[in-house]
């Protein structure tokens, strides 16, 4: 009983704790995540893939999911967090800007602000390159 | 094998293919395909196979020993060997059945823009009331035609032209470069949402009430291998299509509202509408399962009437158990809970009672007494025993390293 108890643990006590790293990694990953799903929503917008409803939920995700990020950030030490925290916050703000565009029914305005997002670099090595691959079916 | 079977052969498998997807195939071939693209492919065939041999099973189990699952396990080993594991799987099914109706209502919520709490009570009273006023066949065949909606995603996913290649050396195991820990609570997810106990439960339990008996093995068997195959190509079509659309751009599916991406890109506003539609009625029919599937097994462990071939009145504990089963389902998801989160989670935790559920009916299909001459082979108690137990193992470590990492 005593050992297997020991082992389910093992794996909890391993990792505990989320390296720092890892987690400002993580943090970049989902900045970057949401960054191309707001941009790729707009512009499937401007192109009538979907409907206005649904960039404004899109929207709504964004901003509610997007501050758990800032508290995962709060972990890391400042000299780690100091790239993803400010992208995070940059996207926030470009977030909040399309929120109001919309609200305004400025659609013209929202789509600029979403081609001056950057698109995740995770996969994509540049924007040139992530807006080849959007151009594939 | 006559006209009649023929037609209740392709009917059944109609009726996998067309309830073969739902809330826990949707999510995590979605997230799978986007965050490592077609390298877990393979836990959807591993899955499969499986499911295809338990079915087969519970099928075999109520056409030769007229008994559906939960009935049959409580008799051969007796109501205190089965408290604990029905405890535990109606606390599961309780887990996928508000993952279900949140399913049902994140679809509202995309054509609306209603939130999606606000759908979790009529979307609730519906599931309730689609059971208590059809039969079972039209609930069985009705949402599964209704369900082939979901072939959309295969339509798609040859729409965008994958790398036969790169797909084929998916069907194959491979390690993670990164995020290991994430890939393997994905993978038990995987499995765990193909291997759902609900599934085994609501076959068997419909075939007693339709009467199977031995001329129906062959049927049996036709449903489950092709209709549980065809599926598979479903699930696939979801996370190819994630893989080619989503992976690219780096979009993790971190909540619903990121996955109609993937339909919308190759379909345009008709893909995203129609990832609505399949995210819906898959989910509704999984939802009416699954609460069926609690009140099948309360009612079967405890000796109460059962069945949905008789009105409410006659069966009225059995209707009472689902009734009141679908309230607090409701109640997880009115309250806000993350769809997307609960339903990977329930998946994961499902294949924590598989062996639970399992390994009895293992026992007792190698049980002369309700099977005869037609037990289990060798070749099939071992394939389903090595999956159920790696897949116990793998979530054992990985479920509590997922949750400690914080995803």
């Amino acid at each position: 009983m005593r050992i297997s108890l020991i082992l389910l643990l093992l794996p909890l006590l391993a990792t505990g704790c989320e390296h720092p790293d890892e987690k400002a990694e993580r943090v970049d990953k989902t900045t970057g995540s949401w960054s191309t799903a707001v941009r790729l929503t707009a512009e499937d917008f401007e192109h009538a893939k979907v409907p206005q409803l649904y960039v404004k939920q899109m929207l709504d995700a964004a901003q509610e999911e997007l501050p758990q990020s800032h508290k995962d950030l709060a972990d890391v030490p400042p000299t780690q967090r100091t790239g993803p925290d400010a992208r995070l916050t940059l996207l926030e703000a470009r977030v909040h800007a399309m929120q109001e565009a919309l609200d305004m029914g400025a659609n013209d305005h929202l789509i600029a602000i979403a081609t001056t997002m950057p698109v995740d670099a995770q996969h994509t090595k540049s924007e040139g390159a992530a807006r080849r691959s959007r151009e594939t079916p | 094998v006559n006209a009649k079977k023929l037609w209740e052969i392709a009917l059944g498998i109609v009726t996998s293919v067309g309830g073969f997807i739902e809330v826990g195939a949707i999510a995590t071939a979605s997230q799978s395909g986007a965050h490592f693209r077609f390298q877990l492919i393979w836990p959807i065939v591993l899955g499969t196979l499986c499911v295809i041999c338990l079915i087969e099973m519970s099928g075999r189990l109520a056409a030769i020993g007229h008994h559906p699952l939960p009935m049959a396990v409580r008799e051969r080993f007796g109501v205190r060997f089965v408290v604990w594991p029905v405890v535990f799987g109606l606390i599961v099914d309780l887990l996928v059945l508000a993952s279900e109706i949140g399913g049902v209502c994140i679809a509202c919520q995309l054509v609306t823009g209603i939130k999606f709490q606000w759908w979790a009570i009529p979307v609730g009273f519906f599931v309730w009331a689609a059971i208590w006023y059809d039969t079972f066949d039209r609930i069985e065949y009705g949402i599964s035609f209704l369900g082939l909606i979901t072939l959309v995603f295969v339509v798609g996913a040859f729409h965008v032209h994958p790398p036969i290649a790169e797909v084929a050396r998916g069907l194959l195991p491979t390690l993670p470069k990164m995020e290991a820990t994430h890939y393997w609570f994905l993978a038990v997810s995987t499995i765990g949402s193909i291997i759902a106990p609900y599934l085994l439960n609501f076959y068997s339990s419909g075939a007693v009430e339709d009467k199977w008996d031995e001329s129906y093995l062959i049927v049996n068997r036709l449903t489950a291998g092709l209709g549980m195959s065809f599926g598979m190509i479903v699930q696939i079509g979801v996370l190819i299509v994630a893989a080619m659309i989503l992976y690219p751009r780096g979009i993790r599916v971190e909540r619903y509202e990121q996955a109609p991406l993937a339909l919308a890109g190759p379909f345009g506003i008709w893909g995203f509408y129609l990832f609505a539609a399949a995210l819906g009625i898959a989910c509704f029919g999984a939802a009416i399962e699954v609460s069926m599937d609690s009140a099948y097994v309360l009612s079967q462990v405890l000796g109460w009437n059962w069945g949905k071939s008789e009105k409410p009145a006659k069966n009225t504990r059995f209707n009472l158990t689902y009734t009141l089963f679908i309230i607090p389902a409701s109640l997880i998801i009115l309250i806000g809970t993350d769809p997307l989160k609960l339903t990977l989670f329930s998946m994961a935790v499902t294949t924590l009672i598989l062996p639970l559920v399992v390994l009895p009916f293992l026992v007792l299909m190698n049980d002369p007494r309700y099977l005869g001459k037609h037990t289990n082979g060798f070749a099939m108690n071992i394939a389903v025993f090595v999956i159920i137990i790696l897949t116990f193992l793998l979530a054992i470590v990985a479920i509590p390293l997922e949750i400690a990492g914080g995803s």
